[in-house]
């Protein structure tokens, strides 16, 4: 079943890519790693027969936030010894607490999650999904839709608030 | 549907593979005489100062940032475009979209005021 | 195991599926790399003559075996890696370049169904419902490669090239997926392969005549896109050695290279898709058959847009990098958002295609005197 051992593999790649994420010491290979992520997840969106979602999943966030999280990383360009990472010693039980925290609530997802995906392999979609996928987000959806633009117009004004820092140079430079 | 996309796995297998073929082979063909002066980054001839690993502009960031927004707002309108033929709803779509850009024209309009979309 | 219910295929369809598909993209990879060495040739000819030289004529016959001897030359040359340089991304780089250059093949349809052997065969390497997106979608990951080489090479040229390349993509991303969104509301689909059938039946059918603005759009995003004069800052020689890929030798520096002729030419094979009707012949004739008119046709109008790309590149000067992105963002951006408008009431409308035709050329004209106008005043002010 050469489908069902992709979809393992990626879940796996997946998985690595997401510990390499946390354990590498680097903030760019970091990056480099969530990048992997997001990639392998589309790849599983696709196995879901989702392509339309994988689409997105590549556009949106492998290739617009990644890049955004690639250049924030570079305009920073943290040394390993400026990371400020707190002393662990000191917070010994919390660690403990939460790594227990953590691994309860990893056992729960996947029991919950296992439990439903019994025999839940997606169906293939009829051809012509997306335009019912726009149709529906025009006509049900409406409001959220237009709320999105309200949304994307407040982060844009955000983003101009955060380039208003370089003002004065820009009136030295006009007089 | 997945049938469909075994080809583009298969592309991306030749590409991968098309890589590490041509970066081996030059690899072991190339000659190697490897000199301190010709590791080192290259200026032109002069002597690098520093590293090149500086703190970066804002600018590049905004640019990234502002990239973000209008990419996702992209494809709402590519969505919206692909059920456009739909007539049973396509006046009271092109109320939605000329609605949604207006919105976000407001928010265009004034990062160009501010100043935003200037390079300097 | 709870993922019980997988689709299952049979051995032989399998077979029959990897056979199809491996010798369709045998066939387009080759031509995609056996023209590259030609693409490359004519290019520098055709500079030459441009600038009243002849350009390389030593090598074989007009000097055609030239850049097939460049090639052979770059594998073996020395392979430098930086002692500065970030190692594995170093190396990794040039792959993230060419990987998606060669994806993005896979979905171009360069000829019409042809019935072979009993089974009914896509001249496509495949077609894909998200067409258009998944093109956008690899193209948003081609930033990736130019930001690592630029990053890991560890050289200021480099890293600046790599910035400012990638800002220039992302840039122009925006305006190419805007200026596209005309050609969906008339074709309805993402679909390439669709979209290119819509406009069968002779030239007055390709949306180029339905769609002028949203064309000199796309056509200028694209430019941008894949590097090309006049925006191609990014290695602008002048001023930043080689840009990215300065700290790169040997065959890894001949993968950007080839990466950026096999966009070059993707780039031309999507707008002949979308604006110039594909494979489909611009008057209707039964000279040749179909499996063979259509790849030929193809092969012409995308020859055609090549050529265009290379005068451009000898006839332009160079933006300045602020001018680069002012056009992107305050030009392209708003007169993409103003093309989708008026395509839409169009489409709504019910218009023929010419009343599409005019609008669409009347909006080029003022916008054309509006900027001559501004830059008159501009210039008579300093």
């Amino acid at each position: 079943m050469p489908v069902s051992i992709l979809y393992y593999a990626l879940f796996v790649i997946a998985l690595g890519a997401a510990l390499m994420v946390v354990l590498s010491r680097n903030t760019v290979y970091s990056a480099a790693f969530l990048i992997l992520t997001m990639l392998c997840l589309a790849g599983i969106f696709l196995l879901m027969h989702q392509e339309f979602v994988a689409a997105i999943q590549v556009i949106v966030y492998a290739g617009a936030i990644m890049v955004l999280f690639l250049f924030v990383i570079m305009l920073l360009n943290l040394r390993e010894r400026e990371i400020l990472l707190p002393d662990f010693r000191s917070l010994r039980i919390w660690v403990v607490l939460l790594v227990l925290v953590f691994f309860v609530q990893v056992g729960a997802t996947c029991f919950i999650v296992l439990r439903q995906m019994r025999d839940v392999y997606p169906p293939e979609l009829p051809p012509d999904t997306i335009p019912l996928i726009a149709k529906t987000l025009l006509t049900k959806y409406l409001l959220p839709f237009e709320l999105v633009s309200v949304l994307l117009v407040i982060a844009i004004i955000g983003a101009a608030m955060i380039a208003r820092h370089d003002e004065p140079a820009e009136h030295s430079d006009s007089s | 549907m997945l049938q469909a996309y075994f080809p583009v796995f298969l592309l991306l297998l030749f590409g991968v593979g098309f890589a590490v073929f041509t970066m081996l082979l030059s690899h072991f063909i190339g000659k190697k005489k490897p000199t301190p002066v010709k590791l080192s980054p290259y200026e032109c001839g002069i002597k690098p100062i520093g590293t090149a690993r500086i703190q970066f502009f804002v600018k590049f960031y905004l640019i990234a940032l502002l990239f973000l927004l209008f990419d996702m707002e992209t494809i709402f309108i590519l969505i919206w475009a692909v059920a456009f033929h739909d007539k049973s709803i396509q006046v009271f779509a092109l109320i939605e979209m000329v609605v949604f850009i207006t919105i976000l024209l407001v928010g265009y309009a004034y990062v160009w005021r501010k100043g935003a979309l200037k390079w300097r | 195991m709870p993922l019980r219910n997988y689709p299952n295929w049979g051995l032989l369809v399998m077979l029959e599926l990897f056979l199809i598909s491996a010798i369709k993209i045998a066939f387009v990879v080759g031509v995609a790399l056996g023209a590259m060495p030609f693409v490359v040739l004519f290019e520098r000819k055709l500079l030459g003559w441009i600038q009243v030289r002849p350009g390389p004529n030593r090598v074989g016959p007009w000097g055609l075996l030239q850049c097939i001897v460049d090639g052979i030359k770059l594998f073996f040359k020395e392979e430098i890696i930086p002692d500065q340089a970030d190692k594995p991304l170093y190396l990794l780089a040039p792959a993230l370049v060419v990987i998606p250059a060669f994806l993005v093949l896979a979905i171009i349809p360069f000829g019409p169904t042809v019935h072979v052997l009993g089974r009914d065969i896509n001249m496509s390497v495949t077609d894909l419902n998200i067409g258009i997106l998944f093109f956008f979608a690899i193209a948003s990951l081609g930033v990736y490669g130019i930001v690592i080489a630029g990053w890991s090479s560890n050289n200021k040229y480099s890293l600046l090239g790599a910035m400012r390349s990638s800002a220039q993509m992302l840039s122009y991303e925006i305006s190419l997926g805007l200026s596209v969104v005309g050609v969906l509301l008339l074709a309805g689909t993402f679909d390439l392969r669709t979209i290119a059938e819509q406009q069968a039946g002779g030239f007055w059918h390709w949306y180029i005549f339905q769609q002028p603005l949203g064309f000199v759009l796309f056509l200028a995003a694209g430019f941008a896109e894949t590097n090309r004069l006049p925006f191609d800052l990014p290695e602008a020689e002048t001023e930043l050695t080689g840009g990215y890929h300065t700290e790169y030798s040997s065959m890894k520096f001949a993968m950007f290279f080839i990466s950026e002729y096999i966009n070059i030419m993707t780039m031309s094979a999507i707008v002949t898709t979308l604006y110039l009707g594909g494979w489909t012949a611009p008057i209707e004739h039964g000279l040749l058959p179909p499996w063979l008119a259509g790849p030929l046709w193809f092969g012409a109008k995308v020859f055609v847009l090549i050529f265009f790309f290379i005068l451009i590149r000898g006839t332009w000067p160079r933006l300045r990098y602020d001018q680069l992105m002012a056009f992107g963002w305050k030009i392209v951006l708003p007169l993409a958002l103003a093309n989708i408008i008026l395509t839409a009431c169009l489409v709504a409308l019910d218009s023929p295609w010419w009343v599409f035709c005019l609008a669409g050329l009347a909006v080029i004209f003022v916008i054309d005197r509006i900027v001559t106008m501004l830059r008159r005043s501009t210039l008579r002010a300093a």
